[in-house]
């Protein structure tokens, strides 16, 4: 069984086309629209893999993963970055 | 940033400790003053006490002659007496004084003569003194003759002040010759004293306007080159640590704006990208809605890169000035329901509009450019706004006004809320999107038109945004 992704993503068009994509590879994808929603859905699901924008209301992607990390050392958290800095 | 701050905190420390010593130097220098000052006013009163001895002696002369001639008239015999003071210095160093007065009696006084202090001062003095022995008891004081040559006395010295007045007092301060000119109230006069008749205890007291004004003069040149030094220092420091803090500010603007422009440039495409390359290596021919949806979404973001790339070419279309006004007359009831109405389409949120605008006012504007503004500010003002939006519209012929129930802006940030890529700091959180550029290009807008804008706002509680026509500001 392919592990539980959760997606957290601001962007709705975007959260559509990579949750599809996910779902096409067999992944069992979670949604979520900001960080502090991010993080409720991990602790209350138990995903095994994070893919998170950074730029996102509320909180951003970096302190999202710091939380879920404090959680659980071992998930692996990806980041979807566009800024440049 | 922290570096800067640290030099310029050195910097000005530095300015503050010169200053410091400035100060403590001009005090000095006004102590020092004042001391040879003070040596000049007591040597005048020394010189003038001698000089009014001389006068005394030509009064006392005179009315002896006058005297003797009305003997002489009357056929009475004439013998004349006269008071007498030598010096010398005898072999043990002692300076010697012999006086003797109009009744023959001689008197003998020998006093050491000190090497720490000038012999010809000591020897002045002394003989003064045996003078005044000689002469106090038979001639009187005059002390407005007195004040007078205390007077000239000081102007040869470069002293002027405004009011001298001179008495005799003992040691104990009583007044022995009242001068009737002498101040009542003696605070806020400079007072000297030098004693004349030790043997007498008799003490000339001076009265004198203050001489602070005669040492400010003589110091003026000083104080006016430091005072004007330490100014134009201070200016220039102020104004370059204010130019460079400004074109640091600028700096971390553009900074920001070009990060920020990055992502919003980026994500339209990496969407649109992404759309393209799903239809491309997923098979979607058995799924023509799956396909529907992320050519529209391709469409989307598509229009949304246009539309920010417009108004990116627009704000620098601005700066080139190469923008021309069309006014045109607008009915601006209209014009604004118009507006409002188009934006309580928007799907998005629950939005309420109300509009107050007066009927029958109309404006003489470019109507594009107006219409950018106010969907500009209302954009902002649900964009800034929790789930259910409120706004105001209100216009008449001074002006529109736009208020929100939205999250207010912070006082701190007002000042800069019009600059150009400014936005108001939230780190990498991206509560509400936009670019700094859409206030910068509404400001410019209304100032090109002659008119003027302000805000006011108050954190959770929401904005207002005020257009004065005619660049009235209210």
């Amino acid at each position: 069984m392919k592990d539980k992704v959760l997606l957290v993503e601001d962007e709705a068009d975007l959260t559509l086309i990579v949750s599809d994509t996910l779902r096409e590879q067999g992944y069992e994808v979670l949604t979520a629209n900001d960080g502090v929603e991010g993080l409720e859905k991990f602790k209350s699901q138990r995903a095994d893999i994070v893919v998170a924008d950074v730029m996102m209301p509320k909180m951003d992607g970096f302190a999202m993963a710091k939380e879920i990390k404090n959680c659980r050392q071992t998930c692996r958290c990806f980041f979807l970055q566009q800024k440049t800095q | 940033m922290k570096h800067f701050k640290t030099v310029s905190s050195i910097f000005i420390i530095a300015i503050a400790i010169i200053f410091g010593c400035n100060v403590f130097y001009l005090v000095r220098l006004y102590q020092s003053i004042r001391k040879d000052v003070e040596r000049e006013v007591m040597t005048a009163m020394a010189d003038a006490d001698i000089d009014d001895m001389w006068e005394r002696a030509d009064r006392a002369n005179h009315a002896a002659s006058a005297k003797r001639q009305a003997y002489i008239e009357n056929g009475d015999s004439v013998v004349e007496r006269h008071g007498t003071v030598s010096g010398i210095k005898d072999e043990d160093g002692n300076f010697v004084t012999t006086a003797t007065d109009k009744e023959g009696k001689t008197i003998i006084k020998k006093k050491p003569l000190r090497r720490d202090r000038s012999y010809s001062n000591q020897m002045v003095n002394d003989m003064s003194q045996q003078m005044h022995a000689n002469m106090d008891p038979f001639v009187d004081f005059n002390l407005a003759i007195m004040d007078s040559i205390l007077t000239e006395r000081l102007a040869d010295r470069g002293i002027y002040p405004e009011f001298v007045a001179v008495e005799v007092t003992n040691s104990n301060g009583d007044v022995i010759r009242a001068n009737s000119h002498t101040p009542a109230d003696a605070s806020g006069y400079d007072i000297f004293s030098v004693c004349f008749n030790p043997d007498a205890d008799m003490i000339y007291r001076a009265y004198m306007t203050p001489l602070t004004r005669h040492i400010f003069s003589e110091m003026a040149g000083v104080v006016v080159t430091v005072f004007l030094i330490m100014v134009v220092f201070s200016l220039a420091f102020h104004y370059l640590t204010h130019t460079v803090s400004r074109l640091r500010t600028i700096e971390e603007m553009k900074d920001d704006f070009v990060s920020n422009m990055t992502h919003e440039l980026k994500t339209p495409i990496a969407i649109a990208y992404s759309a393209n390359d799903a239809l491309l290596n997923y098979d979607t021919t058995n799924d023509p809605a799956k396909k529907e949806t992320y050519l529209k979404i391709a469409n989307k973001q598509l229009k949304r890169l246009s539309e920010l790339v417009e108004s990116i070419l627009s704000m620098s279309m601005e700066r080139r000035k190469t923008v021309k006004l069309k006014p045109e007359i607008i009915h601006l009831q209209t014009f604004i329901e118009d507006i409002c109405a188009a934006q309580r389409m928007r799907g998005d949120k629950e939005i309420i509009i109300n509009v107050a605008v007066k009927p029958n006012v109309t404006i003489e504007a470019d109507k594009t450019h107006i219409s950018n503004i106010l969907n500009n500010l209302i954009d902002n003002a649900i964009k800034y706004s929790g789930e259910r939006v409120a706004i105001t519209v209100s216009g008449d012929e001074k002006g529109i006004s736009v208020s929100d129930n939205g999250i207010g802006i912070p006082a701190k940030s007002i000042p800069y809320l019009f600059n150009k890529f400014y936005r108001v700091p939230h780190g990498n959180r991206q509560d509400i999107r936009g670019y700094g550029i859409g206030l910068y290009y509404v400001k410019s807008i209304i100032e090109r038109m002659g008119w003027s804008i302000t805000v006011k706002s108050k954190e959770g509680k929401g904005s207002v945004f005020t257009i004065k026509f005619n660049g009235n500001e209210g």
